[in-house]
């Protein structure tokens, strides 16, 4: 089979995987080759493995040709954040720190997607223990944009992830989110993201920037390839204390009946007064809820707490909870850390404890609301980014502390939320939405999405890679 | 977002990193008084309206 292979979806893939008119082999031959062409632009691995995805993908063209078919995913080339621990092969956190650290056993979600016949090709780059920031002092280069390659930053921290998938270098991949990492990278580079529900997917070997807000999730091309990586890794861990032991719905199921009589709230207020974004993101935006009236959802203006409440409970938790992972590594070889992460850190080990102790007080009736108010709706919109890709820096210093995202809300509640694509600015750079949903209510999310995406054009369109 | 951060002075903060046993170069302690200056705003903003029973998100359940 000829064409390209790389630029179909998990979905479609799957089918003619399933059905052998392709086969494992070949499709895993042709992604290799496109990361050894289209990689050295983007830097989006920081490790191929050759051998073992040839390896597994001759497995898999031997189960599937003897029937022994596993699913939507066998077959499917796949990358993982480096973050995310893989037995046997070196996991980074994209740091000097960890520069020779390799696991001895699979994070949970990599076991399953394993068995779920998933072809490993790499790992990805991400932001320095998924909290930095790109420095000339790290190990890699900085993972660039495919939609502006030159320029472009991804985002963080599961920029590698966002990357690849945009470039079509994997299928699909796994990333983390403490604040948005999953949804602003794909935001920036124009996929699909999901941040699951705070336990519905195992957090047991992804290395923790914060335990209580760390979320797992899948970053592909479609809504629908992310409902099919999430079925593959839901599920309770007895590994993950703060995994959920909870039924695991079908993600594809429902994807296909539309949203017609859906409530979903919209939230604006997160930015109109006092952060405005950039005009064309506003107005892709509101273009976007047109699109979901069209479709037969009843929307109607929401409104919650200010921004800033939820960031300061973010920031104050998320802070303290890094210096609590690192404190012993900054204290011992603080050199190893990138100069663009070192200043970041420390000041979380000046937090006070009582400061601390508040913001998770104030993080319950924080969550507590959210819920109630999710009463009345079935999901709420609202932006991902305040604007498309910046261009990419490794000068910026304290930005990040600037103003308040948009995702860390629903880390904070621990809401599963959704970026996708909706639409482009004028320079070509790709813009995006976020739908939330209620806890452990996936899939209604992922329904929104879909319909959202099948009645758009946007996935049609790939960055100009050659 | 509003600007009530106190800048805290790089002697303040020098001492409480010494405290913690690090030492940063100049320019990172200019950049680490800066993030500082934001945790500390964020840390005053917090609700102080918390009834005294208000339990944390931490609280955690014993499983059988």
């Amino acid at each position: 089979m000829t064409g390209e292979l790389y630029y179909l979806s998990i979905a479609e893939t799957g089918a003619l995987l399933k059905s052998k008119q392709l086969s494992p082999i070949e499709l895993t031959n042709a992604f290799l080759d496109r990361i050894e062409a289209i990689d050295p632009r983007i830097h989006s691995f920081v490790l191929v493995t050759h051998e073992e995805a040839l390896r597994q993908a001759k497995v898999a063209e031997r189960e599937i040709a003897s029937n022994q078919y596993r699913g939507p995913l066998h077959g499917i080339p796949i990358g993982l954040k480096d973050l995310i621990e893989t037995r046997g092969i070196r996991t980074t956190a994209h740091s000097k720190v960890l520069i020779d650290h390799i696991p001895s056993e699979d994070a949970t979600a990599v076991r399953r997607l394993k068995d779920a016949g998933a072809i490993l090709l790499g790992k990805l780059g991400c932001l320095e223990f998924a909290h930095g920031s790109p420095s000339p002092d790290q190990a890699w280069p900085a993972v660039r944009n495919p939609w502006n390659s030159e320029h472009g930053f991804t985002g963080g921290s599961s920029t590698g992830s966002a990357s690849a998938v945009a470039a079509g270098l994997v299928m699909g991949a796994l990333g983390t989110d403490t604040g948005g990492s999953i949804r602003n990278p794909a935001s920036f580079c124009g996929i699909a993201g999901l941040m699951p529900t705070y336990g519905r997917v195992s957090r047991k070997g992804v290395i923790p920037y914060s335990f209580s807000l760390d979320h797992c999730g899948p970053m592909a091309w479609t809504a629908e390839d992310c409902a099919i990586m999430l079925q593959a890794i839901a599920g309770y861990d007895p590994d993950d204390p703060g995994s959920a032991n909870l039924p695991v719905p079908d993600y594809t199921a429902a994807l296909n009946t539309g949203i017609r009589g859906m409530r979903i709230g919209v939230i604006r207020h997160f930015y109109e007064s006092r952060l405005p974004p950039e005009d064309e993101t506003r107005r892709a935006f509101e273009a976007a809820l047109q699109e979901l009236t069209k479709l037969g959802a009843v929307l109607e203006e929401v409104k919650l707490r200010e921004l800033e409440e939820y960031d300061d409970c973010k920031v104050i938790i998320g802070e303290a909870e890094f210096f609590a992972v690192h404190e012993k590594d900054l204290l011992e070889r603080f050199q190893d850390y990138g100069a663009n992460l070192r200043f970041r850190a420390v000041p979380g080990g000046l937090i006070r404890a009582v400061d601390y102790i508040q913001a998770q007080r104030q993080r319950r009736k924080l969550a507590a609301e959210m819920q109630t108010l999710f009463a009345g709706y079935d999901a709420m919109a609202t932006l991902c980014t305040y604007g498309p890709a910046p261009k990419i820096s490794t000068e910026e210093p304290t930005h990040f502390f600037q103003r308040p995202n948009l995702t860390a809300v629903f880390n904070v509640t621990g809401n599963p939320a959704i970026s996708i694509r909706s639409g482009f600015d004028r320079q070509g750079l790709p813009l995006a939405m976020q739908i939330v949903g209620r806890p452990f209510d996936e899939a209604t999310i992922l329904r929104i999405a879909h319909a959202y995406e099948q009645a758009t054009p946007w996935r049609s369109l790939r960055p100009s890679l050659v | 977002m509003a600007d009530d951060t106190r800048q805290p002075s790089e002697q303040e903060v020098t001492l409480m990193l010494k405290r913690a046993g690090i030492t940063l170069p100049p320019d990172q302690l200019e950049r680490c008084c800066a993030v500082i200056a934001r945790l500390e705003a964020a840390a005053h903003r917090l609700r102080k309206d918390l009834k005294r029973t208000d339990e944390p998100a931490s609280v955690f359940l014993i499983e059988r």
